[in-house]
C-alpha cells in the first residue's frame, strides 16, 4: 500500500458523508409566512394529539382554527353568543338543550352541517368516554349526558340526566366542536394524527409531526360568529404555519429577525427586549383554577386547619407577581382566575397578613424554637411542598423560593421538593402514603362547574379523605339547579377554600404572545387561544 | 472472512437483545406508569379517571405480569415491531423511521465537518515546528470541548441567523438549515479528534522510522503526510466508533435548540413522558447504530494496519 492510500479510507468516508449531505438538499425553504401573505407562528410545543376532544393538553391552539362550536363566548363580556347554532332553548330543569342550527354551513369535505351529524357527534363523544379515549374535560362536560336526537334537519336536542347549568358555555369550548360524519368514523389514532374535518375558517394543509403544521384558508367560509369575529366571509390570511420551537430564546430571536410573525409563550424576562425591538405584546389571563398549592389531607401539617390558614395569610402574592412577573401578571384575587366565569373578587381575604398568621399559629400552640422555626408536640412546622420541574401550569421553583422566604419570616420552614412528571404521577397514586404536605398545580379551564370535581373527595389529590364541610360545599355547586343557586354555591366554595386554605393561590396564569408590527387584527380568545380569523399581515 | 462476518453479526444480534432486555427491566422497575403520566398531563391535577387508567393499562398490557409483558414485547421485537407510542398513539417504528433520516443527515454533515476541522487542526499543528502559533492551535480543542453545545448553538443562532440572517433559525428544510446545527454538533467532536490525532502525530514523530526518514533529509511536510499520518491515524480511526455516540447524544440538545425534527427530539419527549415502547425502540436503534459502526470500523481497520490482517497470514 503506497502512503497515499493511507488517506483513502478517511477521504472515502468524508466524501460519502458529503454526498449524503448533498442528497439532503431540497428546494430552499420559504421565508417567514410561507410566502404570499401567509403567517408564521412559533409555538413552544407540538401537540402530541391534534384532536382536542381526545387529548387536549392546554396548548391546543392549532386545532381551534379548523373547528367551529355550537356556541361562542364574547371575548370582552364572556356572554354566550350563537355560532353554529343560531338560537337555542333550554328547559327549566337545565336537562334539555334544543339547538337550531345555522343553515348553509358545510364541512370542508363538502358535506352539509345538519342535525343528524351534530347528534352523532355527541353520541360518538359519549362512546369515546366509555372507551376511556376522551379528554377528561369532555368527560366532565358530558358527565350526565343521556341522548342526542335530530328533531328535524336543522334542530337537535341534547338530553342530560342532571341539570347542566354550564353546558351552553361548555358548548363554546373547542373540546365539543362539531366534526364531519367521515371524521366520526375514524379511529382515535387517525384523529390524533390530524385526520379531522370541521367547519372552521381554516383547514389542515400539511402536518409534519413534531415540527410544523400548515393551515390554509377555506375560501367559501361564511359563518363567523357575529359579535366575536370582526368580519364576515373567508379569513384574511391565505395560510398559517405553526412551527414548534421549544427554545424560548429562539422564539424571541426569530421574531425580532423577521423569521416569525408571532411568537407564543414569551418569558417575562424577554418582554422589555421585545418591546424595544418594536414588537407588540398581547396577553390574556387563562381561565382556570389558578396555579397554587393544595394541602395533603393525610399529612399532619396539611390536615391542620391553623397551619393551612396561616400559610394562606403568610404568602405575599403581590411580591411574587412583582418580583417574578412584573407588568403583565396580576395578583390572584380568588382560587379561580379573574377571566373564569363565576369568579368573585376575594382579594381582601388573600391579602398578605403576617401578623394574623403568627397569631393563628400562636393560638394553635405552634411555638418558635431556638432556630426560629415553630414546633408543636415535637413536630417541626416544616411543610414539604412539591412542584413539577419545567411545568408552568403549576408553581415554579422561583415562586416556591419566594414562598419559602415569606413563610420563613413567620416561623414556617418550607422544604421544596422537585418532582418529575413521573414522580408526581407516582405520588398521586396513593396520597395517603406520599411524603408531602402541599402539592402544586392548577385546574382545567372550564365553566365554574369544574371546581366541584376538584374539591370532592373522589378527586385523586383528596383520595376519599373525610372533610365533610368541603364536601358539602362542592356538592352544593354540583347540585345547584338554578343559575342563582349555582352562582351562590360557586362563590361560597371559593370563599370556603380560601378561608380554610384548601387551595393556596400563587399567581394568575397568563398567556403572553409577542406579535410583529406587520400583524393586525390578532387577539387571544376567551380560552387564551390564538384567534386568527380577523388577522391580517402587511407587506 | 464470511465466517468472521457471521460471527460478528451474531454478536451484534446478541448486543441488540441485551440492550432491549436491559432497558425493559429498568423501565419495568420504575414506580410510575406512562398511562398515568399521559392522563395527568392532559387533564388537570388529580383528575384521573380510574376507568380510563384501567382501560389504557389493559390496552398497553401494563397490567399483565412481568414475564407476559416481556414475552409480548420480545415477540414484537423479533419482528422489528416496538408497539405504539403511548402519548402519540402512532407505531414507534413509523416515528423513528421518519426521524432517523433527519438525524442521520445532521450527524453525517457534523461528522464530515468534525473530521475536516479536527484533522485540519492536528495536521496544521503537526506542520508547525513549535512556538506560539502551535501552542495556540493546540489549546483550541480543550476550549471547544468545554463549551456546552446548548450555549454554542444559541450564540451561532444569535450571530448568523438573528443578526446576519444568513441561515434559518429553525427547521429541516433546505441545505442552509443544516449548517448551524451541524457546526454546533461538530465542534466538540472536532475537538476530540484534533486532540487525539495531534497527540498521536507527536508521539509518532519520535518513532525510530521517522527519525530515519528525517536523517535521510526528508522535508517536514513530506514526512508528515508520507510516514507519520498513516501511522498516527489509527487511534483517530478507533475514535470514530465512539464519536458516533457523541453525535447521537449531542443531537438531543442540538435538535431542541434548532427546532429540528429528529431522533434527539424523540428521545427527549419519550423520556419525559416515560413512553416505554418509544424508549425501547430508541435504545435498540442506538445499539444498532453502534453495532454497525463498530463492525464497519473493524472491517476497515486491517486496510490501514497490515499487522492486524489475520486472513493474509493464513493465505501466505
Amino acid at each position: 500500500m503506497s502512503p497515499r492510500h493511507a488517506l483513502l479510507p478517511i477521504l472515502g468516508v468524508t466524501t460519502a458523508l458529503l454526498t449524503a449531505c448533498a442528497g439532503a438538499r431540497e428546494p430552499s425553504a420559504p421565508a417567514a409566512g410561507g410566502g404570499s401573505g401567509g403567517l408564521t407562528i412559533a409555538v413552544s410545543s407540538f401537540q402530541a394529539c391534534l384532536d382536542v376532544a381526545l387529548s387536549g393538553g392546554r396548548n391546543s391552539t392549532v386545532t381551534h382554527q379548523i373547528l367551529d362550536t355550537l356556541t361562542d363566548q364574547d371575548p370582552k363580556t364572556g356572554e354566550i353568543v350563537p355560532r353554529l347554532a343560531e338560537k337555542w332553548e333550554v328547559n327549566d330543569e337545565f336537562t334539555e338543550f334544543t339547538f337550531h342550527l345555522r343553515k348553509g354551513v358545510t364541512f370542508s369535505d363538502g358535506t352539509p352541517l345538519d342535525a343528524q351529524v351534530v347528534a352523532d357527534n355527541f353520541t360518538k363523544l359519549a362512546e369515546l368516554i366509555t372507551l376511556a379515549k376522551s379528554d377528561t374535560l369532555v368527560l366532565n362536560a358530558l358527565n350526565s349526558f343521556q341522548s342526542a336526537e335530530a328533531v328535524d334537519p336543522s334542530t337537535v336536542r341534547l338530553t342530560f340526566k342532571l341539570p347542566e347549568l354550564g353546558f351552553l358555555r361548555n358548548a363554546s369550548d373547542p373540546y365539543l366542536a362539531i366534526l364531519s360524519q367521515a371524521t366520526l368514523a375514524k379511529t382515535p389514532e387517525q384523529r390524533c394524527a390530524g385526520e379531522l374535518v370541521g367547519t372552521g375558517p381554516f383547514v389542515f394543509d400539511k402536518i409534519v409531526k413534531d415540527k410544523s403544521i400548515v393551515l390554509k384558508r377555506r375560501d367559501d367560509y361564511n359563518w363567523s360568529a357575529a359579535g366575536v369575529a370582526g368580519h364576515q366571509g373567508a379569513a384574511y390570511l391565505p395560510s398559517v404555519t405553526f412551527e414548534a420551537v421549544p427554545e424560548s430564546s429562539v422564539r424571541v430571536g426569530g421574531l425580532t429577525s423577521g423569521q416569525f410573525d408571532i411568537s407564543d409563550d414569551i418569558p417575562v424576562t424577554d418582554l422589555a427586549q421585545l418591546r424595544d425591538a418594536g414588537q407588540t405584546i398581547v396577553s390574556k389571563v387563562v381561565p382556570n383554577l389558578v396555579p397554587g398549592m393544595r394541602p395533603n389531607p393525610y399529612s399532619p401539617l396539611g390536615s391542620d386547619d391553623a397551619v393551612r390558614r396561616a400559610v394562606q395569610k403568610g404568602i405575599d402574592r403581590a411580591e411574587i407577581t412583582g418580583t417574578l412577573y412584573p407588568e403583565i401578571y396580576q395578583t390572584p384575587s380568588s382560587i379561580v382566575s379573574s377571566t373564569t366565569a363565576g369568579w368573585k373578587d376575594f382579594g381582601t381575604d388573600l391579602a398578605y397578613d403576617p401578623e394574623g398568621a403568627k397569631k393563628l399559629l400562636d393560638e394553635a400552640g405552634w411555638v418558635a424554637g431556638a432556630d426560629g422555626v415553630r414546633a408543636k408536640d415535637g413536630v417541626r412546622l416544616a411543610p414539604k411542598i412539591t412542584y413539577i420541574v419545567g411545568n408552568f401550569f403549576g408553581a415554579t421553583q422561583q415562586e416556591l423560593e419566594l414562598v419559602q422566604q415569606q413563610l420563613g419570616r413567620i416561623g414556617i420552614a418550607v422544604e421544596i421538593k422537585a418532582n418529575t412528571p413521573a414522580d408526581n404521577a407516582a405520588m398521586l397514586k396513593d396520597i395517603s402514603k406520599a411524603d408531602y404536605d402541599f402539592l402544586t398545580g392548577s385546574g382545567a379551564s372550564k365553566d365554574i362547574d369544574f371546581l366541584a370535581g376538584l374539591f370532592k373527595k373522589s378527586n385523586a389529590a383528596l383520595l376519599n379523605a373525610e372533610q365533610p364541610e368541603l364536601e358539602a360545599k362542592a356538592d352544593a355547586l354540583n347540585e345547584a339547579a338554578t343559575p342563582e343557586a349555582r352562582t351562590a354555591a360557586a362563590q361560597e366554595l371559593q370563599h370556603y377554600t380560601i378561608e380554610h386554605g384548601h387551595w393556596i393561590p400563587l399567581r394568575e396564569q397568563t398567556k403572553v404572545v409577542a406579535v410583529s408590527p406587520a400583524v393586525s387584527g390578532y387577539l387571544l380568545d376567551t380560552y387564551a387561544a390564538h384567534f386568527l380569523y380577523d388577522t391580517k399581515l402587511a407587506g | 472472512m464470511a465466517r468472521y462476518l457471521a460471527r460478528r453479526v451474531a454478536q451484534g444480534v446478541f448486543v441488540l437483545w441485551a440492550a432491549f432486555t436491559a432497558s425493559f427491566v429498568i423501565l419495568y422497575l420504575l414506580p410510575s406508569d406512562p398511562v398515568e403520566i399521559m392522563l395527568a398531563s392532559t387533564g388537570s391535577m388529580g383528575e384521573l379517571d380510574p376507568a380510563a387508567v384501567a382501560a389504557l393499562r389493559a390496552e398497553y398490557h401494563l397490567d399483565d405480569p412481568f414475564y407476559v409483558q416481556y414475552g409480548i414485547a420480545l415477540g414484537r421485537f423479533a419482528r422489528g415491531d416496538f408497539g405504539t407510542s403511548i402519548p402519540q398513539r402512532v407505531p414507534v417504528t413509523q416515528l423513528i423511521g421518519e426521524a432517523f433520516p433527519e438525524t442521520l443527515r445532521l450527524a453525517a454533515a457534523a461528522f464530515a465537518l468534525a473530521l475536516l476541522l479536527g484533522g485540519g487542526t492536528a495536521l496544521l499543528a503537526g506542520l508547525l515546528r513549535g512556538g506560539w502559533a502551535r501552542r495556540l492551535l493546540l489549546s483550541l480543542p480543550p476550549l471547544l470541548v468545554s463549551v456546552p453545545s446548548f450555549w454554542a448553538g444559541l450564540i451561532l443562532l444569535q450571530i448568523f441567523s438573528f443578526r446576519l440572517g444568513w441561515f434559518p433559525a429553525i427547521g429541516n428544510q433546505g441545505a442552509g438549515s443544516v449548517v448551524l446545527p451541524a457546526v454546533t454538533l461538530a465542534l466538540p467532536t472536532a475537538a476530540v479528534i484534533a486532540q487525539v490525532l495531534a497527540k498521536s502525530l507527536l508521539s509518532t514523530w519520535r518513532e525510530p522510522f521517522v527519525v530515519t526518514a528525517r536523517a535521510k533529509g526528508g522535508s517536514r511536510p513530506g514526512i508528515l503526510f508520507r510516514d507519520v499520518l498513516r501511522h498516527a491515524s489509527l487511534p483517530g480511526f478507533t475514535l470514530v466508533g465512539m464519536t458516533v455516540g457523541n453525535l447521537l447524544a449531542g443531537a438531543i440538545v442540538v435538535e431542541t435548540v434548532f427546532s429540528r425534527l429528529g431522533v434527539g427530539r424523540l428521545v427527549e419527549e419519550a423520556v419525559s413522558a416515560q413512553d416505554i415502547p418509544m424508549i425501547q425502540g430508541l435504545v435498540v436503534l442506538s445499539a444498532l447504530v453502534f453495532v454497525v459502526v463498530n463492525l464497519a470500523v473493524d472491517l476497515v481497520y486491517p486496510l490501514l494496519d497490515p499487522r492486524i490482517r489475520p486472513s493474509r497470514a493464513v493465505r501466505a
